[in-house]
């Protein structure tokens, strides 16, 4: 009776005691991939480039490690790369991935990250990333540039500062699954280049069925956020044709900030057809003008006015920009669903979306203008 | 029969041991599982199944409050005779005996698929049960007391929901109600499974030393899962809508991994942190009722030898399945047999005691 | 002087038990079978010189007391203060002759505080190795033994492990009688009792139980009282041994008993109904019933104001947190979990672990040993040496293993804010605790990550959770939740909320101060 029941007890205890720990990867002996880069390559494969930071022996501050591979998939991409890193390369602190602009409008997105999704090592709030350009180039660019830090973090500043600026969609990895997959709804991504050698932020990068079918630029990209309703907290410094003017001193532009604090979206049924009306409420906060009162309330109502008329009529050419890319980055098909029900079954929302009519009204409120007038 | 000292509790304390029964594996992969047969309607299935429960469960009393002090173990023998009850009772003990072999060997999965891949399966099954015999060896009392520690995890769990709220879009949920009947049962079978609150008085009413005031707490513990399993499934299915949701097996576990946080950046880990005890309260409860009552019924002394013959057994079912879906299709089949067993013992039962006459010894 | 005060107070309580213990005597003679003096003086003395056979320190003084017979006073020397002994009792003794001696009312007047008049040898015997002097008288059919006791002890000063800033800097000494006495000045009320048990086959030590009667619960009293009546060793040197021989669940790493060198905190435990179990020979005491968060709790502060109290008190708790899982969370998460390490501080913390040769087990086991060594190397040197050791061991050890490549510079951050979240707990037993799951928390980490540290938190929970002392669920007042005695868990609220007593000692009266 006592053997049994040590030989139980055995059993039980002996796998804690025979160790091997299974699933140890020690930290200094990890390259951890900052981003990927995914392009096409001549051969039709894809060239995929990863960077991971060197540490200890090397460049000090900003030594990059940068490998190029080819292959079908992520997956097969990172295996051959591990074929040439010093350090076994693992993926649990990927900064972003960055898509050439040509291989997005050709493959779908959706099914190209799909590996971020599966494995939960992966972080699925990394940045995904169009470049307006080679990813490969922009990276090595960036991994030269000896004054900014590591390409990664130096990409991953720029995005996250331009995205509390409203000048593009903060959209990661797992916002842009959810709304790919959602109906009536499609996903928005960053946009960015090398330019003088130097990494830019241009805008946003529209997406419809997972492939990139036009862009914007970061005005627009703000312009969208607010239609969205998501340029709340931010504010985007909205650069226009001074108005009323002021002198003669030759100065063009006066410089707003603005913050779209309400929109509304109401859809109504007309004749069968949604028609859709977006009212957003603006507060500005005028940060450059020209050496004029601007305490007279006349004065203010005519920039508001004149800001309001400007703001509307580039709305309504970013819409334009949207139904013509067929990217309905708004929702405002996701909304039909949830209130039409009727008609969404009956309609066939991408193509449907090209020509529902949808207008805008702007209004735009200064609230402050500095400390003088 | 008077209990041993370290099984009495009173209702407050079944209240808790409820909650942190049906809060831990259940919510891993509830809205994957009602998003198959509901779509974005997940959280009305969890409103009718939690009301149904509430009818049982004062079903259930009505029912136990007739035999004063006995457990359905007992009252099975009375009413049924003595084979026929047994007969009911070793199905009762192998139906709950099941349910928690294949919970441990979902815990064991989820934490194999989520964190630690090579590490053999059979090891953490070890991990989790370390604790469950340890604490189930020590009482009824001591399964409560630390039941408590699930209030913490659901407070964790409420925080990030509330972060996790600017994003939650409620167009994904409306529109209400466009679903078939045939899913609607189906998907109320499931979440009924998935909090079996009710049949925990069943077991344990005995031991619950203030029984006037245990249907009030009973009522009260299926109100609060309900609600937080109906908050869950709104969350959810609002965040990722219900295309994505229907291919995510963990929803709550991508949710923690879905957004950046600070100094700690990623969710993830300290989710699982707060929930590997919390899938570890399921265990124990289940553990203790069929251990117990396994114990009563075949009248075992050797207190020692019998809780290790038992995890043992426990352990060896748990490995049938081959892998995470084949434990849930399990998980279905015996959700299967619990449906006409539960809810038919409990009804059958009920009108026996009236035909019966009724003891109140 | 002061010794003949406190005296004069213990003659009513040891007077009352002396006569009682003689009456018992009286009665149970024949039952004990302790033997009656013989009506043969020569037959006693020797019986008695035989007891004493190579004991030179027990005297037997041999005098002569008239009408041609011998008495002799027996008494331990260095026991007894000689000088009251040869003015108040042998000379008044030797003055009143035989016929004096024979006489009980002039035996009674005899100058001295605390008399007795034993009649066996046994009683004899005790008498002598409790310090006091005892004369027999040939013909005499009765013993004299009177309490003259003077020895030498420590005198009255801080505890060297528990100091305060705010309160009394005395602390308990060896001596009985003496701890006795300085409860017994802080509580100026009969209430306050103790119950003697003799323990000891061997060295009959006298332990006693103090409480105060209509506070604390008569049940428990009589729960410990058994408990404490049925242990049976050769002798008790410190109150350690009587708390391992009495405890519930001699298997768990958590202290069930506050142990305590100080007044203050023994008394601030008896008002709550708490018992406290004193032991002669050890200035330590036990008290008991405790709960968990009783052993974070210093009596600072209750001095200082309940903000104060409250914010160093969730400090602790906190620092016991940090203590016990520091290590492990910093060698999971760099054995396992690379990806949790925040984005600033990945590179840095490459970079200085690049250097290390080890694994995070292997160089996290290698601090925290050199630290217990060095721990308990310090604890033997004497203080001038210790207080030198400790600043070099930090410093130089330190700084000299990152140099040399051994550990990296963030290990030694988390060895160092572990140690001093270590010291940070008053009580000794609970810091030993901590420093002992520390190294199996380690262990569970390296092998299964964090899912290791979660196993181990949650047996720590279970086993705080089964935890009983004396009866009393340890980890109240959080589970099972008393929402009443949460005033005084971790957080402190003022003072004027303070009305009940925490349920922990079942107490009789729950309300503090005067009932109106």
């Amino acid at each position: 009776m006592k053997r049994i029941l040590t030989l139980i007890l055995m059993i039980l205890i002996f796998p804690l005691i025979l160790t091997g720990c299974w699933d140890q990867k020690i930290y200094e002996h990890i390259g951890f991939i900052l981003n990927v880069g995914i392009e096409s390559s001549k051969d039709g494969n894809m060239l995929i480039t990863f960077t991971s930071p060197v540490v200890g022996e090397g460049e000090g501050e900003t030594g990059v490690e940068l490998i190029e591979v080819t292959g079908g998939i992520l997956r097969e991409g990172r295996q051959n790369a591990r074929n040439m890193s010093s350090k076994q390369l693992e993926s649990g602190k990927l900064q972003q991935f960055l898509i050439s602009s040509e291989l997005a409008q050709k493959r779908n997105v959706h099914d190209l990250i799909e590996i971020a999704e599966r494995d939960p090592i992966l972080p699925i709030q990394c940045w995904l990333v169009i470049v307006d350009g080679s990813p490969n180039e922009l990276i090595k660019a960036a991994a030269n540039l000896k004054e900014k830090p590591r390409p990664a973090i130096y990409i991953n500043q720029l995005l996250e500062n331009s995205a509390k600026g409203s000048k593009i969609p903060e959209t990661r990895l797992a916002d842009f699954n959810i709304e790919y997959l959602a109906p009536g709804l499609d996903p928005m991504l960053p946009l960015i280049k090398l330019s003088n050698n130097q990494v830019m932020v241009t805008g946003s990068a529209l997406f419809s069925k997972g492939k990139m079918t036009g862009k914007l630029s970061t005005r627009q990209s703000f312009l969208a956020l607010a239609m969205m309703g998501r340029a709340r907290k931010a504010g985007f410094s909205s650069i226009d044709p001074i108005f009323p003017k002021v002198s003669d001193d030759g100065k063009e532009d006066m410089a707003t900030e603005l913050r779209a604090i309400k929109r509304n979206i109401k859809i109504k049924m007309v004749d069968g057809e949604p028609v859709v009306n977006i009212y957003i409420n603006f507060a500005g906060y005028i940060s450059e003008y020209g050496w004029d009162s601007l305490t007279d309330q006349a004065v203010q109502k005519e920039i508001e006015s004149y800001l309001s008329e400007r703001l509307k009529k580039d709305c309504i050419e970013t819409i334009n920009i949207l139904q013509q890319a067929n990217c309905d980055a708004i929702g405002i098909g996701d909304m039909i669903r949830a209130k039409c029900g009727e008609y969404w079954k009956s309609v066939d929302w991408e193509d449907a979306y090209r020509d529902i009519v949808i207008d805008v009204d702007v209004n735009v409120d200064i609230k402050q203008f500095g400390v003088i007038d | 029969m008077i209990e041993d000292r370290r099984n009495l509790i009173n209702s407050k304390q079944l209240m808790v041991l409820i909650i942190s029964s049906t809060a831990g594996v259940g919510i891993i992969s509830l809205p994957y599982l009602l998003v198959q047969e509901v779509g974005h309607n997940g959280w009305i299935a969890i409103l009718l199944s939690g009301i149904s429960s509430m009818i049982m469960a004062v079903i259930v009393f009505k029912l136990l409050e007739r035999y004063k002090n006995k457990s359905i173990i007992e009252i099975n023998l009375i009413l049924y005779g003595k084979y026929i009850g047994m007969a009911v009772n070793v199905f009762y003990l192998l139906y709950l005996t099941l349910k928690l072999s294949v919970n441990l060997r979902i815990a064991t999965e989820v934490v194999q698929i989520t964190v630690l891949r090579s590490t053999p399966s059979i090891v953490l099954t070890v991990l989790f049960f370390l604790s469950t015999i340890y604490i189930s060896w020590y009482g009824l009392k001591s399964v409560c007391r630390y039941g408590n520690m699930i209030f913490l995890t659901i407070l964790m769990v409420l925080v990030l929901y509330i972060l996790s709220l600017n994003k939650v879009r409620l167009t994904f949920l409306l529109p209400i109600g466009d679903i078939e009947i045939q899913g609607l049962l189906e998907s109320v079978k499931i979440a009924a499974f998935s909090f079996l609150g009710f049949a925990y008085p069943l077991a344990v009413y005995p031991m619950v030393t203030d029984k006037k005031q245990s249907l009030k707490y009973t009522l009260l513990a299926l109100i609060f899962s309900t609600v937080f399993f109906g908050l869950t499934i709104v969350i959810t299915t609002g965040y990722f809508g219900e295309n994505m949701l229907k291919h995510m097996l963990f929803p709550v576990y991508t949710l923690a991994l879905s957004f950046r946080t600070p100094i700690i950046e990623r969710l993830d880990l300290l989710f699982l942190v707060l929930w590997f005890p919390a899938m570890g309260m399921t265990l124990k409860g289940y553990f203790f009722i069929s251990y117990y009552w396994i114990n009563r019924l075949l009248n075992i002394k050797r207190k020692t030898l019998s809780i290790l013959l038992f995890s043992t057994a426990v352990i060896i079912i748990s490995r049938i399945p081959n892998d995470y879906n084949q434990s849930l299709k399990f998980l279905g089949y015996t959700d299967n047999i619990g449906v006409l067993f539960m809810f038919g013992m409990i009804i059958i039962g009920y009108i026996m005691s009236m035909i019966k006459g009724g003891h109140s010894n | 002087m002061m010794i003949k005060k406190l005296k004069t107070k213990k003659i009513e309580e040891s007077g009352n038990k002396a006569e009682e213990k003689d009456d018992k005597k009286e009665s149970e003679k024949v039952e004990d079978g302790k033997e009656k003096l013989s009506s043969s003086f020569d037959d006693n003395i020797y019986k008695i010189k035989k007891s004493f056979e190579n004991c030179p320190d027990i005297i037997m003084r041999k005098v002569s007391i008239g009408q041609n017979k011998t008495g002799y006073f027996l008494y331990v020397a260095g026991m007894v203060d000689t000088d009251l002994v040869q003015r108040d009792f042998i000379a008044p003794v030797l003055n009143m002759g035989y016929e004096g001696l024979m006489k009980e009312e002039s035996l009674e007047n005899l100058p001295v505080t605390d008399i007795s008049f034993p009649v066996d040898i046994n009683t004899i015997i005790d008498d002598v190795l409790r310090g006091n002097t005892v004369f027999l008288g040939e013909g005499i059919d009765h013993a004299i033994s009177c309490n003259l006791v003077l020895f030498a002890k420590r005198s009255i000063e801080e505890p060297i492990v528990e100091k305060n800033v705010k309160g009394s800097h005395e602390g308990f000494v060896e001596s009985l009688l003496t701890n006795m006495s300085m409860l017994r000045r802080l509580v100026k009320n009969t209430s306050l009792k103790f119950k003697t048990f003799k323990l000891g086959a061997t060295t009959n030590q006298t332990c006693a139980i103090a409480y105060i009667e209509g506070i604390a619960s008569p049940e428990l009293l009589s729960m410990l009282s058994e408990k404490i009546k049925n242990l049976n060793s050769d002798g008790f040197i410190g109150i350690g041994y009587i708390e391992q021989f009495i405890t519930d669940h001699p298997n768990s790493p958590f202290p069930q008993y506050l142990s305590t060198e100080r007044p203050d905190k023994t008394i601030a435990a008896l008002l709550e109904g708490k018992f406290a179990i004193m032991l002669d020979g050890t200035p330590v005491m036990s008290i008991v019933p405790v709960n968990f968060f009783a052993f974070f709790k210093a009596p600072d502060d209750y001095t200082s104001n309940w903000m104060f109290g409250s914010f160093i008190g969730a400090i602790r708790v906190f620092a016991a947190i940090i203590a016990v899982f520091l290590p492990g969370l910093y060698i999971s998460v760099l054995a396992f979990h690379y990806y949790t390490v925040p984005l600033n501080l990945l590179i840095s913390l490459a970079e200085s672990r690049s250097k290390v040769p080890f694994q995070p087990l292997m160089e996290a086991l290698i601090m925290e040993i050199t630290l217990e060594l060095l721990r308990e190397s310090t604890i033997r040197l004497p203080t001038y040496i210790g207080t030198a050791v400790g600043v070099v061991g930090g410093l130089i050890i330190g700084q000299s293993a990152v140099q040399a490549g051994l550990v990296s510079n963030l290990m030694i951050i988390v060895v160092a804010v572990t140690a001093i979240a270590s010291f940070v707990i008053p009580s000794y037993d609970m810091g030993l605790a901590i420093r002992f799951i520390r190294f199996i928390v380690m262990l569970f980490s390296a092998v299964f990550g964090i899912i290791g540290i979660t196993t181990t938190a949650s047996l720590i929970i279970a086993n705080l959770v089964i935890l009983e002392s004396l009866g009393q669920p340890y980890f109240q007042p959080w589970i099972p939740l008393k929402l009443k005695d949460l005033k005084d868990a971790v957080i402190r609220l003022p003072i004027n909320l303070h009305r009940t007593r925490p349920d922990i000692a079942q107490p009789v009266d729950k309300i503090r101060g005067r009932n109106k």
